[in-house]
């Protein structure tokens, strides 16, 4: 059971590292890398999971199986700074954006390569 | 149970990297986020699917909505020619601040309008600092790299204004007007001047014999000639211009729209309307 | 040959396809495949009890339910010792280019204009406030904890300021004072985790252990409420244009 479902956190990652590579918008790559991220700390807290587990507060009695711990505990810092970095790549997109008006990534490649060259001559 | 969840989840990611308009994706990746919370919740994992909920669901959507504002904003240069595009007062006025304004609120966008010297032009849009040239723009009037052209709007001649019919001196131009090269008959040097000012100067006070400029700017420039060159200038006509804008080369959708905008209002007939109310 | 390749390639064009993203997708689905098949060898996943230390000696402190809660405020709090130095690593970033001419600052000073907005935001937001607080100082008792607290807290602050207003709201909470409150909350983790080195556990056991519960509680939601205001009231000035 938990083979399965941490095989399909596992293609989502996928399928959102796959979006973060093929898409040309600045605001697609940082929604892919947000799927990223949200499928990674699933993959995290399903790779324990055993059917039957309760939440781990109060004191276990007999037969009470508890989920693990430890795996909540480190994904709940990773979910903060998760966030914490989006927000600063946000304000590094609108910087980019007012200074170029457009989204599209290769154009921006364009425009910094040709700015650099006209600098350097 | 568990296991639907999971596939609908799959579903909502590819769902989110197909889709068109970027205030959809966000709001998908805010359901997906609140489905995983979920997911968390049935796993025995409380504590982290109230941070999930809280952060992912709430935060992350707002701050995406509060950088997707809907207006963007056209960012339009132009030189400052009365009667086309100027500035009184500190407020802005002229025929082509009508067609803007309207073609701005057709595509959703903020118009804000900046008046640059001639020789900024090219290297603003060159360096994609602005989106579009207005002012009483016409084709060869700068070095079309980088430039294209919308649907003119317009008409208006190109004309000459000497101190007599044999030519004597130089003629001036403003700078990269390239559509002389191949009419000026005498063959005389075309002296290159940077605004209008500079070349009206230089035609009162004597360095240049006559001058070419469209019949848009004349109009204004006519004014500052001291009365009795003004008398005894003549003017000849050399050829006719189609005002028009342009659009940085690269932006293919933004042209087609201004040229359907365009369009529309020569269709309409509102386009005459405009142009009466401005010129005589 | 060569008439068999070309049609290949107008095959792959008509579909928009080209042979980089076919590159690119390939990696992918081989780096997919290999952790899935590592997944189902050796052992496969569920089987390991990582956290059954924690579980077992997380609970024997009397004033602690939440095994969560014991191991990142207790066992491994320097964990998030530096999750908050990086946190607040974040903000600074973000408070630095608060000058920045980014994207329109709303014309109507960030009010909404509608009636019905901003009476509802006015008896609101405390709710939601408390309900912050009550989370962030609920940690050790139930689900929850300080980031969630935090969060929450800061969300109800941003309903405050669509009620009264952004400019009046970034008046009120004045960013010298946040700074320090920041810094001084920063310090009081600090303080917490070097003093663990000193003194024993026993010091979660006694009576002064709720108290030293507590601060971490508040050290934790106040940086992440301050943070979370802090980068809501940069998003709301500055509104992008994207």
């Amino acid at each position: 059971m938990s083979n399965l479902v941490s095989a399909i956190s596992v293609i989502i990652v996928c399928v959102g590292v796959a979006g973060l590579i093929l898409k040309r918008n600045l605001l697609m790559k940082l929604l892919s890398l947000n799927i990223v991220n949200t499928a990674t700390i699933l993959f995290f807290v399903l790779v324990v999971y055993s059917p039957g587990d309760r939440a781990p507060i109060g004191t276990p009695g007999a037969g009470i199986q508890f989920a693990d711990p430890l795996p909540q505990a480190l994904v709940l810092t990773s979910i903060v700074i998760n966030f914490g970095v989006l927000a600063l790549s946000l304000l590094f997109t609108m910087v980019l954006v007012k200074r170029y008006h457009t989204l599209d990534l290769r154009k921006i490649e364009k425009f910094v390569k040709r700015e650099f060259e006209e600098e350097g001559s | 149970m568990l296991i639907l969840f999971l596939v609908l989840l799959l579903g909502l990611s590819v769902a989110v990297l197909l889709q068109e308009r970027l205030l959809n994706a966000v709001i998908l990746l805010g359901v997906f986020s609140l489905l995983s919370s979920v997911v968390y919740f049935l796993i025995g994992a409380p504590d982290v699917a109230v941070t999930e909920g809280a952060i992912g669901v709430a935060f992350v959507t707002f701050i995406y909505v509060l950088a997707l504002s809907d207006q963007g904003k056209l960012h339009v240069i132009a030189e400052e020619v009365p009667a086309f595009l100027y500035q009184e007062q500190g407020e802005l006025r002229g025929a082509e601040l009508k067609i803007l304004r309207g073609f701005a609120e057709e595509i959703n966008m903020e118009l804000e309008v900046e008046f640059v010297g001639h020789g900024e032009l090219t290297s603003l849009i060159g360096g994609r600092r602005a989106d579009m040239i207005a002012g009483a723009y016409f084709s060869g009037y700068l070095s079309p790299e980088g430039l294209n052209d919308s649907r003119s709007y317009h008409r208006g001649q190109l004309a000459r204004i000497r101190r007599s019919k044999e030519e004597k001196g130089d003629i001036g131009v403003l700078t990269e007007t390239e559509i002389l090269e191949t009419q000026d008959e005498s063959g005389r040097d075309l002296v290159r001047f940077e605004s209008l000012e500079e070349m009206v100067k230089a035609y009162d006070a004597g360095q240049i014999w006559g001058f070419v400029a469209d019949s848009g700017r004349m109009s204004s420039s006519l004014y500052r000639l001291n009365t009795p060159l003004r008398e005894e200038s003549e003017i000849s006509t050399l050829g006719e211009v189609e005002y028009r804008f342009a659009v940085s080369a690269g932006e293919e959708e933004l042209l087609e729209q201004l040229n359907s905008y365009l369009g529309e209002l020569a269709r309409r007939g509102k386009l005459d309307d405009l142009l009466s109310e401005h010129f005589r | 040959m060569i008439s068999c390749r070309s049609t290949f390639g107008d095959i792959m064009r008509k579909y928009f396809i080209s042979f980089k993203t076919l590159y690119v997708i390939g990696l992918i689905v081989v780096f997919g495949a290999f952790t899935i098949v590592g997944l189902f060898v050796g052992g496969g996943a569920g089987a390991s009890r990582i956290g059954r230390d924690y579980l077992a000696n997380g609970l024997e402190f009397p004033n602690i339910s939440n095994a969560v809660f014991g191991v990142y405020g207790i066992y491994r709090f320097y964990d998030t010792l530096f999750e908050l130095l990086i946190f607040s690593t974040a903000v600074l970033g973000i408070t630095i280019f608060s000058d920045l001419e980014v994207g329109s600052s709303s014309g109507s000073g960030g009010t909404v204009e509608s009636h019905v907005v901003t009476t509802s935001a006015s008896f609101l937001y405390p709710v939601i406030v408390i309900f912050g607080l009550y989370l962030a100082f609920s940690a050790h008792l139930g689900p929850g904890g300080g980031f969630a607290g935090g969060v929450i807290g800061g969300t109800g602050i941003l309903l405050l300021a669509l009620a009264r207003g952004a400019e009046e709201t970034g008046r009120k909470f004045r960013e010298d004072s946040m700074k320090r409150i920041e810094y001084f909350v920063l310090f009081l983790a600090l303080l917490i985790a070097v003093l663990g080195a000193f003194f024993s556990t026993k010091v979660y056991g006694d009576g002064a252990g709720l108290a030293v519960i507590n601060i971490v509680n508040i050290s934790i939601a106040t940086k992440v409420f301050i943070g979370t205001w802090a980068i809501l009231h940069f998003f709301v000035k500055h509104r992008g244009e994207v």
